[in-house]
């Protein structure tokens, strides 16, 4: 008897731990910091990037857009509307970043980028290309 | 704080049994005080010690910015009580050096009642947008705005032009070379100020207005120069900041217990590091905190309604006065223009030095730091536009210790 209470004692504290610690994991996913995704209706695949390093906060950087259709191959002349901003702080991007160039090979220069403070940032990608309009976000952690 | 750090060590325990890594934010910093930051605001609250803060940037838009013989002039030019229509204000009337280089007021006081309050000067030239609206783009085109404002100067371009070359020409030589052709002018002229002052400048040929804009101007990049000298002070908070998280050893007593509870706050639950964050303690931008209107003054929408007035303004960074190369002013060229964010939104002053300088936000609403904890602690919703701001559930105690972290600024 005893025994079998211990079992259901070890058995109900591992269920309660297993259990805890998928709790632990699902509050500690936080946000996808990935920097390549798949577009919302899955027309392109999307990659960002500073466009020099070492990246730096509040001062302008440019980024990099790198647009591929789902077969991978380069985008070229897509249209780009860029915005944002801090979901937790409530606000959007201090600046208005814009496209340069028709993303010869399928990479978009973007200037204009400034984060002004640390935190968690997304950015908004809404894209507008023969192939169809899709939209990708990103979050990032600066 | 001791059940707090007991629940973290617990939780990283098991977290280790289950292998999973603990997110960083629920970390206590390991080579951190027996204070309770957490890695996130131990990370924060370390940026804003003052040595971080290094040079003033430059400002391509002014020639003379890094000039010391146009700082001198400059500085002769700020304390100049002649250069507004009564001669009785200058512009450290206003800006006063004692008390941080602003004056005490609700609202500022020139020649009449401003319809804001007075911004402090020490670190402005660390600033990409001038005034609490952000209506202007440089240090030198923001000198220009209170000389013609009728209740700051109350003077006008053609008269002060004027004023200069008969007052400080050699002082003007010196640092811009000569004068462009400054002959036949009126007594008074400007686009802005009474029909008299207004049919004057309208008179004047293209190239006689273009001359006493460029003298104008030079008067702003003058003024400039000198202000920006003028840089925010070290503090208790720098010396136990480089004592807690730097190598200096020795300082942690600069602050006490309960304005070391206040930073962690301030830099933790408070969010106040949201915005004032970095040795200035500002993000330079522009947020809608709720901060109720004044009655009897005009309407104001802050950012909102200065985004037209820096794009038209001929003194901006991309306007004919500027001395900034093609390719520059990207403040400007990726001016954020969402009226959304806009609506109602003010600058994020520095908290440097700010309790010597009561009242606070942008019309003096708050006569006390505790009025401006309360009034983020309690997050009410904007009359216009919408806060950013969301409740805090800051207790009496906590209250208490932000307060005294403030003083401690």
């Amino acid at each position: 008897m005893a025994k079998r209470v211990g079992v259901a004692l070890v058995s109900g504290v591992a269920v309660l731990l297993a259990g805890w610690a998928l709790w632990v994991r699902s509050g500690d996913a936080g946000p996808d910091l990935a920097l390549s995704k798949t577009s919302d209706a899955g027309l392109y695949q999307v990659a960002i990037a500073p466009a020099s390093q070492p990246f730096h906060r509040e001062v302008f950087h440019d980024w990099n857009v790198t647009l591929r259709t789902k077969a991978g191959q380069p985008v070229e002349g897509a249209r780009l509307t860029l915005g944002g901003g801090m979901p937790g702080h409530g606000h959007g991007l201090p600046t208005q970043p814009q496209q340069k160039g028709d993303g010869v090979g399928g990479v978009y220069e973007i200037d204009g980028f400034k984060f002004s403070m640390a935190g968690h940032w997304v950015i908004d990608i809404v894209i507008d290309a023969p192939a169809g309009a899709d939209h990708v976000a990103f979050d990032l952690q600066l | 704080m001791m059940w707090r750090r007991g629940a973290i060590l617990l939780a990283c325990l098991l977290v280790t049994a289950q292998g999973l890594r603990a997110d960083p934010a629920d970390e206590v910093l390991p080579a951190g005080p027996d204070d309770g930051f957490t890695q996130d605001a131990a990370d924060l609250a370390s940026r804003l010690v003052i040595n971080s803060l290094g040079l003033a940037p430059d400002d391509p838009s002014n020639r003379v910015y890094d000039d010391p013989k146009a700082a001198v002039f400059g500085e002769a030019l700020f304390h100049d009580a002649r250069m507004s229509a009564t001669g009785t204000v200058s512009c450290a009337s206003c800006h006063m050096a004692g008390i941080g280089f602003q004056d005490g007021l609700p609202l500022g006081q020139g020649i009449g009642t401003a319809n804001r309050r007075t911004m402090p000067l020490e670190g402005v030239a660390w600033n990409a947008w001038f005034f609490w609206d952000g209506r202007k783009d440089s240090l030198w085109s923001q000198a220009l705005g209170p000389l013609e404002n009728p209740v700051e100067h109350g003077s006008n371009r053609v008269r002060l032009v004027r004023f200069l070359q008969e007052t400080y020409a050699d002082d003007y030589r010196a640092v811009f070379g000569a004068f462009p052709d400054l002959s036949g002018l009126p007594e008074d002229g400007a686009p802005t100020g009474d029909a008299a002052t207004r049919r004057n400048w309208e008179a004047l040929t293209d190239a006689q207005r273009h001359a006493v804009n460029t003298v104008f101007a030079d008067i702003g990049k003058a003024i400039a120069a000198y202000e920006r000298q003028l840089k925010p002070k070290e503090t208790r908070l720098d010396f136990y900041l480089r004592a807690t998280f730097g190598a200096m050893e020795g300082a942690r007593d600069q602050l006490s217990e309960e304005e070391i509870a206040g930073l962690e706050i301030f830099a933790g639950k408070g969010r106040c590091i949201s915005c004032h964050q970095g040795p200035r303690m500002t993000d330079g931008f522009f947020h809608n905190t709720g901060v109720p209107p004044v009655a009897g003054l005009p309407p104001d929408n802050g950012r909102l309604d200065a985004i037209a007035l820096v794009e038209a303004d001929p003194f901006n960074c991309l306007g004919p006065y500027s001395d900034a190369p093609a390719g520059s002013c990207e403040e400007l060229r990726f001016l954020q223009r969402d009226p959304k964010a806009l609506a109602r939104a003010f600058k994020t002053p520095s908290l440097r030095g700010v309790s010597l300088r009561p009242p606070y936000m942008h019309a003096g609403q708050f006569g006390t730091l505790e009025e401006v904890v309360r009034h983020y602690n309690a997050a009410p919703k904007a009359a216009v536009g919408t806060s950013e701001l969301r409740p805090l559930d800051l207790d009496e105690a906590e209250i208490k210790a932000l307060v005294a972290l403030l003083e401690a600024l």
